[in-house]
């Protein structure tokens, strides 16, 4: 009997080959989504510099040598403690009261009620208003950047918790009854693990608005900061000073999303499988 | 053998509005369960099977008649539950699933003792620190199983626990649970919609119908083990599945008639 090859016998449907060892390398780094964003930024700003004129977008040489002049001259390590200082009193009173007002909220008819339109002015209202208060009423003191960031995020934790409780499942509370779980179990084994995702949200989504609240209080109601830092170069007139500020805070930001939120999210979702896991 | 549920003229009704009367469910049904038996209840949906089962749960009140579940000790009888999904909570590893419904009086290292006991009873001794999001779905039921029967209930009941897996995955699970009720002589309570699984499962059949009531109470003495292949098992799934049409045409028109008048 003669043996012939099968047209397709070396074809093995669904294994893909391994992709070659520069292609791997590449997505680790360059083309990592991280990296890849921050080249991408990177790339457009050097495009804009060199077509627009510097007193519009000043080049990266320049935003450099006045990076350096600020290390030397300033105290910016004190300036992005004392910004991270505020921000994080704010968002801290944030969450302790919006959490607590979105539970609330999903508990009954009558809370509902009456909390869901006080959420809604607060919701309604700009933040640069709050920031306004917060300086009239507090002055330079730290409660004027607690209040005014904790006034502006604190709905969106609310809501989003009270979203949280909406979506805990029905069957697993059915399920703790027939095992006769105590209330506390119920709470701490099957409340607060489902909510987290819509926790997770809240807080990222306060932390930047707190951000963006605190940096317009100390633009023109603060005495340090960064953007107190930020004002300052603008009343020099150097618009590269600015930029160098505006990269800070972009940076700070991505540090703290990638140390902090990144990390806690990995840990807290470590049970959700990966792709591979799946059986 | 000696009365585990006894269950007297139970009915139960659902309120569905201002004015109007309320839905009933469940009509003046009577029955008992031996210790150590495998009871099923067969029906259509709507019948009230499911609600029956969160009865003898405990989760719902039922609205007239008695309810008694023999047991030792004070206080309440012990239920496993099954339920159609695993509910098994998706942050906790197996083994945690099973630690969750520990009795708060219960020693909690010789329930982890039992927990790895009932895990192997289910073939999932390899699987205590998996999530359950990890497992398939019958291996997710299989440790449902092994947490209901973790808290050594007095009766275990069962609603559906096999509807959602594919027909492979759900007769061999019915042949382990036949293995697993014949080890530890649980007394079962099985709600079903398959009369074919009830038939290969259970000693004892109560039918329900649409109208709330017991149709039909009948024992199965087909010998064991039961498969589909077996020609004398066929014949009964045949004329019970022929029977049982015959009881809910007759129910669907006591209910038509009662509603016309």
């Amino acid at each position: 009997m003669s043996t012939q090859a099968s047209p397709v016998g070396h074809v093995s449907i669904g294994v893909q080959p391994e992709d070659p060892r520069w292609k791997r390398v590449l997505f680790k780094t360059v083309l990592h989504p991280k990296v890849a964003s921050v080249l991408v930024i990177l790339a457009a700003w050097l495009i804009a510099a060199a077509l627009l004129p510097q007193d519009v977008i000043p080049g990266p040489v320049d935003v450099l040598r006045e990076a350096k002049y600020i290390a030397v001259t300033d105290n910016p390590i004190q300036a992005i403690g004392i910004t991270l200082l505020r921000i994080v009193a704010a968002w801290v009173v944030a969450m302790l009261i919006g959490m607590p007002i979105g539970v609330l909220m999903a508990s009954g008819r009558i809370f509902n009620g009456i909390l869901r339109d006080i959420v809604l002015v607060f919701m309604a209202l700009p933040l640069v208003i709050w920031a306004l208060l917060g300086v009239l009423w507090f002055g330079g003191s730290l409660m004027a950047p607690i209040v005014a960031g904790a006034a502006v995020s604190f709905p969106f934790v609310a809501v989003n918790v009270y979203e949280g409780v909406a979506a805990v499942d029905r069957e697993m509370l059915r399920m703790a009854r027939v095992y006769r779980l105590p209330k506390l179990v119920v709470l701490r084994k099957i409340m607060v693990p489902s909510m987290m995702p819509f926790i997770f949200a809240s807080g990222r989504q306060a932390f930047a608005m707190v951000w963006k609240t605190i940096a317009i209080l100390e633009i023109f109601g603060a005495s340090s900061g960064m953007g107190w830092e930020i004002e300052s170069q603008y009343e020099r007139a150097s618009l590269a000073g600015v930029f160098v500020w505006i990269i800070a805070f972009a940076a700070v930001m991505m540090v703290i999303e990638l140390s902090v939120f990144s990390t806690f999210e990995k840990h807290t979702f470590r049970w959700r499988p990966k792709i591979g896991d799946l059986r | 053998m000696s009365e585990k549920i006894a269950i007297n003229h139970l009915s139960k009704y659902f309120p569905i509005g201002k004015g109007k009367p309320d839905k009933r469910v469940l009509a003046d049904v009577s029955f008992d369960v031996e210790e150590s038996s495998f009871t099923t209840i067969v029906g259509p949906s709507g019948c009230g099977k499911s609600t029956l089962l969160n009865i003898l749960s405990g989760t719902e009140p039922l609205s007239s008649g008695t309810l008694t579940i023999a047991h030792e000790g004070a206080g309440e009888a012990r239920v496993g539950y099954v339920f159609q999904s695993p509910r098994l909570l998706p942050w906790m590893t197996v083994m945690d699933n099973m630690m969750f419904v520990k009795p708060a009086h219960a020693d909690k290292s010789t329930f982890r003792t039992t927990a790895e006991h009932y895990l192997e009873v289910v073939g999932l001794q390899s699987e205590h620190k998996t999530y359950p999001l990890a497992l398939s779905g019958g291996m997710q039921q299989r440790a449902g199983i092994a947490r209901a029967l973790a808290i050594d209930p007095d009766v275990l009941l069962m609603d559906e626990p096999f509807s959602h897996l594919d027909e492979i995955t759900a007769e061999n699970l019915r042949l382990e649970l036949w293995r697993i009720w014949s080890e530890t002589q649980k007394t079962i309570v099985f709600v079903t919609h398959d009369l074919n699984e009830g038939i290969l499962l259970a000693d004892r059949i109560i039918v329900l119908g649409r109208n709330g009531k017991l149709l039909d109470d009948w024992t199965n003495d087909l010998p064991r083990p039961r498969e589909f292949t077996n020609p004398v098992v066929t014949k009964v799934m045949a004329d019970f599945t022929m029977h049982f049409f015959d009881l809910q045409a007759k129910a669907d028109l006591e209910l038509a008639t009662e509603a016309a008048a």
